[in-house]
């Protein structure tokens, strides 16, 4: 008796401390659903996971509930369902690594994960993380948009055989207005995927002609483990693409925040991410410790033209593949027209200017002639300024004339009024740009609102032949002061150096109210820039002929910075019904 | 699989992955031309296609094997898609693919593989029809 009672109190007190356990450890699994980490690694955010394939989830309702997939992930490595390299101990390493830092009594079943082994074994070599930016298309300012990628470089720093991951949208889609419309609207199911990091040289710097810096991250030995096994349970499921928030660059923020726990990229970004603003933000976050800039195909080339003195004999050296014309000059002469020939022939054979049969046979012959002149003299292409350090990409300006206020507000992204540093000269682009008037009886009204306005003033040379080209699309005031909706389109040509750019174009306006009226005219732009892009003169001039008459209009101002984000505006305005001079502030923010 | 790639930053408008990626000079340089009105529409996400894991890429498949030298996927697939920029860096005897070459051939002396690359350039282009494995037999018959 005495002794059954014994026992049972024995029980009882054991049924004591394990409920007390028990109350500890789901306590304790409570507490660390809510860790930042683990919300990382369900790329969890705003009350849902943004990771839209339900395999991700172990829990049916894993999507909206940290706390309940993290028990299921628990559960599925204590219990396992599956084997091996179906079991979630393989398929999720960056989950079961936390776990098992985070509780250390649980009864994990250790499994043999061939797969993500052989992950490992090919890219244990790699030394440092970079993040690669592509810069601006020369011919295609909506480019400076931009993108982002990873890249992993191996231990020689042997950047061409490195592995690179990317983020991107699947599609078939062929008709380039339902792709825009999916783009924007979650069409289109985004994906990280791996692949050499030459394609990527060859598609960006080799073809499209962009230049492209290279970030090295500062990630240690761990934090890159991290992410690779992060990345190991991701790459197979998907989100929707949302082109201006849940992009590539945006995704690319999740594995970094895998990497290294303590970093907050993912919460800056909600509405908008532009991939210039992330990459200020990794810069802010201390990722970044060094920086190179790789020169596309299309820089070499000039900078093997302007290396030649007779450039008359290397144009006619290139159409013919002569080679007596090459006698009777110097050595380095010879390299250059040589050089520039090669990266010419390159270029038209990208454009399809050169059929393959005549593109062989000229390669080989330009090719063979090189051959037989030793080493190259190294090529200095100057750095342009480092993306990190242009303005913020979010602007407030307020503008005074005649007792009316006019205040300014876009999201993005640069236009002819914010001053270039940074940026390429003649590539612009605008979003969502709203313009208000407060007048002097202190009525605020709509002035114009712009949706897009994208600006491509390329500038001429012997060898590259761009078209400059305008399009706006939006609302302004137009006739009798009404406002109108509008879709503006100019073609052109553009001149110009370093600093000064010219452009003089023909403009087909359509502006809708009730009725549809179509203009015409002449646009003539240019800009001079001053104190290495710190300050700058523009002069944007209009003839348009309206209902049989010709209407002069012109807007010259001088910009000039006070610091990075902040920059002082005068000048004169005339419009259709109304001309004055004004004086404004513009403030950049990212 | 192959994809159709999403034009990689608005750039370009549709632009069709490398259907025939091939194996020999050429190739590889051939770029739809894209009109500004694509530019303009098309200006939406991002993208590619790619694969999955490390080690394997797409565009070599129809491609024959080096007959001399030891296969090695990674090998074959870079020759096969930077055919242009090696025969480039090889006629100057410098630049990033033939260092790049010269790691995935298990090269020793780096500088003496250029220098050799470059001065028997004609033996190893030696006809326009070269495919990418002929490329990594010449290239380890001649300068290896």
């Amino acid at each position: 008796m005495q002794y059954n009672l014994k026992i049972k109190g024995l029980l009882l007190a054991l049924l004591f401390v394990s409920n007390l356990f028990s109350n500890n450890f789901s306590q304790s699994i409570q507490k660390l659903s809510n860790d930042k980490y683990w919300h990382t690694l369900l790329h969890f955010k705003n009350g849902e996971s943004q990771i839209d394939s339900n395999t991700f989830f172990l829990h049916i309702n894993g999507k909206n509930n940290p706390l309940l997939e993290l028990n299921a992930t628990i559960s599925n490595l204590e219990h396992p369902l599956f084997k091996d390299d179906n079991s979630t101990y393989c398929k999720f390493p960056a989950r079961r690594v936390w776990i098992e830092k985070n509780f250390n009594t649980l009864n994990i079943k250790k499994q043999t994960c061939t797969k993500l082994d052989d992950e490992l074994k090919s890219i244990n070599n790699i030394n440092t993380i970079s993040l690669i930016f592509p810069t601006t298309h020369i011919n295609s300012p909506a480019s400076m948009f931009g993108h982002t990628l990873l890249r992993l470089d191996n231990k020689n720093k042997d950047y061409l055989s490195s592995y690179a991951i990317n983020y991107a949208a699947f599609t078939n889609e062929k008709n380039g207005f339902v792709y825009a419309w999916q783009g924007l609207t979650g069409g289109y199911k985004g994906k990280y995927s791996i692949i050499p990091y030459y394609k990527k040289i060859n598609e960006y710097s080799n073809m499209e002609n962009r230049d492209i810096w290279e970030y090295e991250l500062n990630l240690n030995k761990n934090e890159i483990k991290n992410l690779i096994y992060h990345l190991f349970e991701v790459k197979h499921h998907w989100s929707k693409y949302y082109y201006f928030n849940k992009n590539c660059s945006y995704e690319i923020l999740w594995l970094l925040q895998s990497a290294r726990n303590n970093l907050n990229l993912i919460e800056k970004f909600n509405y908008k991410t532009v991939p210039i603003d992330t990459i200020k933000e990794i810069y802010k976050s201390n990722l970044i410790s060094a920086s190179n800039f790789r020169a596309s195909k299309q820089k070499i080339l000039l900078k093997y033209y302007s290396l030649i003195n007779d450039k008359e004999l290397a144009m006619e050296f290139y159409n013919t593949i002569d080679k007596s014309l090459l006698k009777n000059i110097t050595t380095s002469e010879k390299k250059y027209i040589l050089n520039f020939s090669m990266e010419m022939l390159r270029y038209d054979k990208t454009k399809s200017n050169i059929t393959q049969d005549k593109y062989l046979r000229k390669l080989l012959k330009i090719l063979s002639l090189r051959s037989l002149l030793g080493k190259d003299n190294e090529l200095f292409i100057s750095k342009p300024k480092n993306p990190v350090f242009v303005h913020g990409t979010n602007k407030v300006a307020i503008t005074y004339h005649k007792k009316n206020i006019n205040l300014e507000f876009k999201p993005n992204f640069h236009s002819p009024d914010d001053l270039d540093f940074g940026f390429i000269q003649g590539a612009y682009i605008d979003f969502f740009k709203l313009n208000l008037n407060i007048n002097q009886n202190k009525e605020l009204s709509l002035e114009d609102i712009s949706i897009f306005n994208i600006k491509s003033y390329a500038k001429r040379n012997t060898i590259f032949k761009p078209i400059s080209w305008n399009v706006d699309l939006g609302n302004e005031i137009f006739l009798n002061n009404k406002h109108y909706s509008k879709i503006k389109t100019s073609f052109g040509v553009s001149y110009g150096n370093n600093n000064f750019l010219n452009s003089i174009l023909i403009m087909n306006n359509l502006r809708y109210k009730n009725n549809f009226y179509y203009s015409y005219g002449i646009n003539y732009f240019a800009q001079y820039s001053l104190n290495n892009s710190h300050s700058k003169f523009v002069v944007d001039s209009k003839i348009e002929k309206i209902n049989s008459k010709l209407y002069k209009l012109y807007d010259l101002f001088y910009v000039q910075n006070i610091n990075k984000n902040l920059n002082f505006k005068i000048g004169y305005k005339k419009k259709l019904y109304s001309n004055y001079a004004y004086l404004g502030l513009s403030y950049y923010f990212d | 699989m192959k994809k159709i790639l999403l034009s990689t930053v608005f750039t370009a408008g549709m632009l069709l992955a490398n259907q025939n990626t091939g194996c020999g000079l050429g190739s590889m340089l051939i770029k739809d031309q894209n009109t500004v009105l694509m530019q303009v529409i098309a200006n939406t996400t991002n993208g590619t296609s790619g694969n999955q894991t490390f080690g394997i890429t797409s565009g070599t498949l129809g491609c024959e094997k080096p007959a001399t030298f030891v296969m090695n996927e990674q090998l074959l697939n870079f020759v096969a898609s930077n055919m242009d920029s090696i025969a480039i860096d090889s006629a100057k005897g410098s630049g990033e693919s033939l260092n790049t070459l010269a790691t995935l051939m298990n090269v020793e002396n780096t500088d003496t593989f250029k220098q050799n690359v470059q001065a028997n350039f004609s033996n190893i282009f030696a006809s326009k029809d070269l495919t990418s494995a002929q490329l990594i037999d010449n290239i380890a018959s001649f300068a290896i």
